[in-house]
């Protein structure tokens, strides 16, 4: 899908992990990611502008999946790196769709 | 319900065929898949281009059987294991009682490396043994080398033979044993030279940065993502679960690059460690499996010095 680009829809996080990598060394962000994008979910998905991370290990993606799953919406990290797909393909994410991956 | 050799029998039934002939092939081939069809069962062959059109000219027109394109799904193990894994749950779901699939390897996945489809071969006894199962793995005896075969025979509990004989294999070594050994490793010609980078303790962001560094236009940038993707998950997992110093080197060449992560402990204790994605995501096992997943061949060490593990990726395979 393409990442919606206006305002309402797509927020940075407000914090560190907006930039950055996202992997072992930064584990205790993780379940902040989703936390701290101030948007609320607009039709049952939340999109946040993930441009300026340079990694983003698997765990964080299951961080990810598992508060989309307690919220009962779809997260969509909007030009993430491009192993995030891949990730969330090999993981069957079901609740992360990738928004125009590098 | 079970038919032919697999009635009685419960999981996974694992059969060799090691033929030598194309006419021994299909003595053995047609039979099974005949029987397949006439008892209603999902029926499947997963060979190349020349075997697969020996055995469509065999069967009767019109017959039933699927055949898959063995380039696609023996592309890598761990890939194997998760796309069988899902079209067996598939069968089982619509009420297959047995599911019998024919497959054979290709001749590159007899070279440098034969080791991870070795440890696929027998990881599987494991890996489908949820699934009523019934699979024969076909080895060209004319065209494969001894070491493959014998390592056939210890992750086969079975051969196939023609005329219904099926004989249990005395080398048979199950996979909690087999899958700990050390595989024989054939080093890769651009580990003869210094590597590009050769680095003590660097974390895994360091690591991530001089994999990219050494691959830039060496490898494709998809395949340089996925190396750089293992590469971070397999220094996380030597700090994390492994014993200091880690040491990571990297040697990259014209469509290739190889990149090794040893450490001093004893490496993982998990069997099928990196073939099936581990239980927790707080094991070693995860990372190794997505290791496994997307580099072109992955093969570990362990030894007095430590365990190593190396990857690669080239743009000539995947």
């Amino acid at each position: 899908m393409s990442c919606p680009a206006t305002d309402e829809h797509v927020r940075r996080v407000d914090g560190a992990p907006a930039a950055g990598a996202l992997d072992a060394t930064a584990e205790q962000w993780f379940p902040a990611v989703p936390d701290r994008v101030r948007a609320h979910p607009v039709e049952g998905l939340i999109v946040f502008d993930a441009q300026d991370l340079r990694f983003l290990e698997f765990r964080a993606l299951l961080h990810q999946q598992r508060h989309a799953e307690r919220r009962s919406v779809m997260v969509t990290p909007c030009n993430p790196p491009a192993t995030a797909a891949h990730l969330v393909e090999l993981l069957r994410l079901s609740r992360i769709r990738i928004g125009a991956a590098r | 319900m079970r038919t032919g050799a697999g009635a009685g029998h419960t999981g996974y039934l694992h059969e060799a065929i090691c033929y030598d002939s194309d006419e021994h092939l299909l003595d053995v081939v047609v039979p099974f898949l005949l029987g397949g069809v006439a008892a209603g069962e999902p029926t499947i062959v997963s060979f190349g281009e020349r075997t697969a059109g020996l055995v469509r000219t065999a069967l009767p027109p019109g017959c039933p059987v699927t055949f898959l394109t063995s380039g696609e799904v023996y592309a890598r193990p761990a890939g194997a294991i998760r796309s069988y894994r899902a079209l067996l749950a598939e069968h089982v779901q619509r009420g297959a009682g047995q599911i019998r699939i024919v497959g054979e390897l290709g001749r590159p996945q007899f070279g440098p490396t034969w080791d991870w489809w070795a440890r696929y071969e027998s990881a599987i006894n494991h890996a489908y043994d949820e699934f009523p199962l019934w699979s024969m793995c076909a080895y060209d005896t004319r065209a494969t080398p001894a070491h493959v075969l014998a390592d056939v025979l210890r992750t086969h509990p079975k051969t196939a033979a023609p005329f219904d004989r099926h004989t249990a294999n005395a080398q048979y070594t199950d996979p909690e044993t087999f899958l700990l050994e050390n595989r024989p490793e054939v080093a890769d010609p651009l580990q003869r030279a210094t590597p590009a980078s050769d680095t003590l303790d660097g974390q895994p962001g360091e690591s991530r940065r001089i994999v990219r560094e050494a691959g830039a236009g060496r490898v494709g940038p998809a395949k340089l993502d996925d190396l750089t993707l293992a590469v971070s998950e397999i220094v996380a997992n030597a700090h994390r679960y492994g014993r200091p110093p880690v040491r990571m080197r990297v040697w990259a060449g014209p469509g290739r690059v190889v990149v090794t992560v040893t450490d001093t402990g004893p490496g993982t204790k998990d069997p099928f460690a990196g073939l099936l994605p581990a239980a927790s995501e707080t094991s070693a096992g995860f990372g190794l499996w997505i290791a496994h997943q997307v580099c072109d061949h992955v093969s570990m060490q362990r030894g007095p010095d430590g365990f190593s593990i190396r990857l690669t990726v080239s743009d000539q395979t995947g």
